[in-house]
């Protein structure tokens, strides 16, 4: 293969930062996820590697927003087999406390196999001689070797944005050494929390026969790689900004003023996934109102559920059992044009979350297992009035931070019914103080600098000069 | 680029690193580890490096446990207060001895 100039900086995800309506365009950029994280921190002429969502088309690379875009094509059989099997059906469930069970199916590893190969290959080909190489998340977990492979130049950093499993869950899989030694051929591995950490590093030292562990280095034979927690954050400036806008603080005032100006607003913004707890949220909701313990005529819900991953049984079986409980607290507890519960399933603009945020008493994150939970984050920076509580699950990383939550286990759902009441009846002074010491920490871990952290580690100039 | 000459003697190794210690000159040093074969002490002398990134520090690392694996004792001379310090931050205290000074 022949280098030319290439790019110093490559992210590499399974999507591009990108969406239109058809292959040809126009693009806009995406709402939400990776895009949303790492927005302005990437320098100009980034080259980021992707699908573009089309499938059996893949457009030519273009340029956006000063990135160079390389969409990489996949087949309807792959994003089949590929994105919504091995990815969502296998990996998914296997990395998030196999709350569904992990479905083993070969064929679908014989696809992940042949798209991170694809993506690889992309990535070699745009890549300067001694670029740096940030990979995004599990649908990749095998693109470091085969990189390197390739490009034994390039320096690769890995992030993991989900949970990474303890052994004994992750021996379930038949290509785990495979999975392993994929991504630990990268430079520099990161992930969300210390747990997940330790549980790469065991999960190596178990099923690798060559894997030393010199923590923070892991070594494999004679390569090592570096591993650490680096716990993704938000643009919180944004959400402030966005917060204090009159238009928007207005636009919260009629939300309270839409839904009867309750006396207890609580509030839940989620992908439709099984990991993020809505339906045991719902049941605690209603097991409150069925006790008396919350009043149907002063207390209400919104409840956001952004569609995702229709394609994978386990989320359409989800979503009909939110749905469902959706229907019966309705229709036991609502009066004519009042429901109890306000259900939208459907992503909504920034701005319309910001005055969803501003306009909750009570924002509840209570997933069953979760890497970060960036929506926690952004209802703080969000809250630049000084009010609302958090309720947050012990099982998102963001409980490692935000210990000014009221922290909850949610398979315990009398303690999160009681966290729900403490959080509707907490005293003015102490939900102001939670949530200033909430707003420091926000404030001061930015994405910004979790982006120019991890790419200081691969980048010998942010690193260190000894002269 | 990294440059490394290896001096021996019945003492020991005397290492010497010019350059960058980064992602380029990483195989470098990973082919001047496989030389590593006994319990000869060795004398890392760092003095010479500028710039340091994660995968030359891996190979670094490799480096040194393939010392410790062989018997052979390690002292690296880095001496620069920021290198030192990162020496120290990425724990490759724990596996040679860290000295100030250049070698003789």
């Amino acid at each position: 293969m022949t280098l030319t100039a290439g790019h110093d900086l490559v992210v590499v995800a399974n999507r591009l930062p990108v969406q239109a309506p058809g292959p040809s365009g126009p693009w806009g950029t995406s709402p939400g996820g990776l895009v949303r994280a790492l927005g302005s921190s990437l320098p100009p002429g980034t080259a980021w590697v992707g699908w573009a969502g089309f499938v059996d088309v893949a457009p030519a690379p273009f340029q956006h927003a000063g990135l160079h875009l390389v969409p990489v094509p996949l087949s309807p059989a792959e994003h089949e087999r590929c994105y919504e099997g091995f990815a969502n059906a296998t990996l998914w469930p296997l990395f998030h406390s196999a709350l569904r069970p992990p479905e083993i199916e070969p064929t679908w590893w014989d696809a992940y196999v042949t798209v991170n190969q694809r993506f690889a290959d992309a990535v070699a080909d745009v890549a300067a001689p001694d670029a740096v190489v940030w990979v995004h998340d599990y649908h990749l977990m095998l693109l470091p070797a085969m990189l390197r492979r390739q490009r034994p130049d390039v320096r690769v950093g890995f992030f993991l944005h989900i949970p990474f499993p303890p052994t004994e869950l992750l021996q379930r899989l038949p290509w785990r050494e495979d999975l392993l030694r994929g991504l630990l051929a990268a430079d520099v591995v990161g992930l969300q929390r210390q747990a997940d950490v330790e549980n790469l590093t065991r999960a190596s030292l178990r099923l690798l026969d060559d894997a030393v562990d010199e923590s923070p280095w892991l070594m494999l034979g004679e390569h090592a790689v570096h591993l650490d927690a680096h716990p993704i954050s938000i643009d919180s400036v944004e959400f402030e900004e966005l917060a204090r806008r009159p238009d928007i603080i207005g636009r919260a005032r009629e939300l309270r003023a839409q839904l009867g100006d309750p006396t207890t607003l609580l509030v839940g913004v989620d992908r439709l996934d099984y990991t993020k707890g809505i339906d045991a949220r719902l049941r605690t909701f209603g097991a409150l109102l069925d006790e008396g313990r919350l009043d149907p005529a002063t207390c209400t819900l919104v409840q956001v559920a952004v569609p995702t991953r229709g394609g994978v049984e386990a989320y359409a079986n989800e979503r009909q059992a939110v749905e469902r409980l959706v229907g019966e607290l309705n229709g036991r507890h609502s009066r004519i044009g009042a429901p109890v519960v306000t259900y939208l399933h459907r992503s909504l603009p920034v701005e319309e979350l910001v005055a969803l945020y501003l306009a909750a008493d009570v924002l509840l994150v209570t997933p069953f297992h979760d890497g970060m939970n960036l929506v926690a984050k952004e209802f703080v920076a969000s809250r630049v009035d000084g009010r609302g509580v958090l309720v947050l699950s012990e099982f998102a990383g963001a409980a490692d931070e935000l210990h000014d939550a009221l922290v909850v286990n949610p398979f315990d759902e009398q303690a999160v019914a009681d966290a729900v009441v403490r959080a509707a009846w907490m005293p003015e002074a102490e939900v102001r103080a939670r949530m200033v010491r909430l707003r420091t920490v926000v404030a001061g871990r930015s994405v910004g600098r979790w982006a120019n952290r991890f790419l200081g580690l691969l980048d010998g100039k942010a690193l260190a000069r000894a002269s | 680029m990294l440059d490394i000459e290896i001096a021996r003697a019945d003492s020991g190794a005397s290492w010497r690193l010019t350059g960058e210690l980064t992602a380029a000159g990483a195989s470098l040093l990973r082919r001047a580890t496989a030389q590593i074969r006994d319990a000869t002490p060795i004398t890392v002398d760092l003095s010479g490096v500028r710039t340091v990134d994660r995968p030359g520090l891996g190979a670094l690392v490799g480096m040194l446990l393939r010392a410790r694996w062989s018997g052979a004792p390690v002292q690296l001379l880095a001496p620069a207060a920021p290198l030192v310090r990162l020496l120290r931050e990425e724990g490759l205290d724990r596996l040679a001895r860290l000295a100030s000074g250049k070698a003789a």
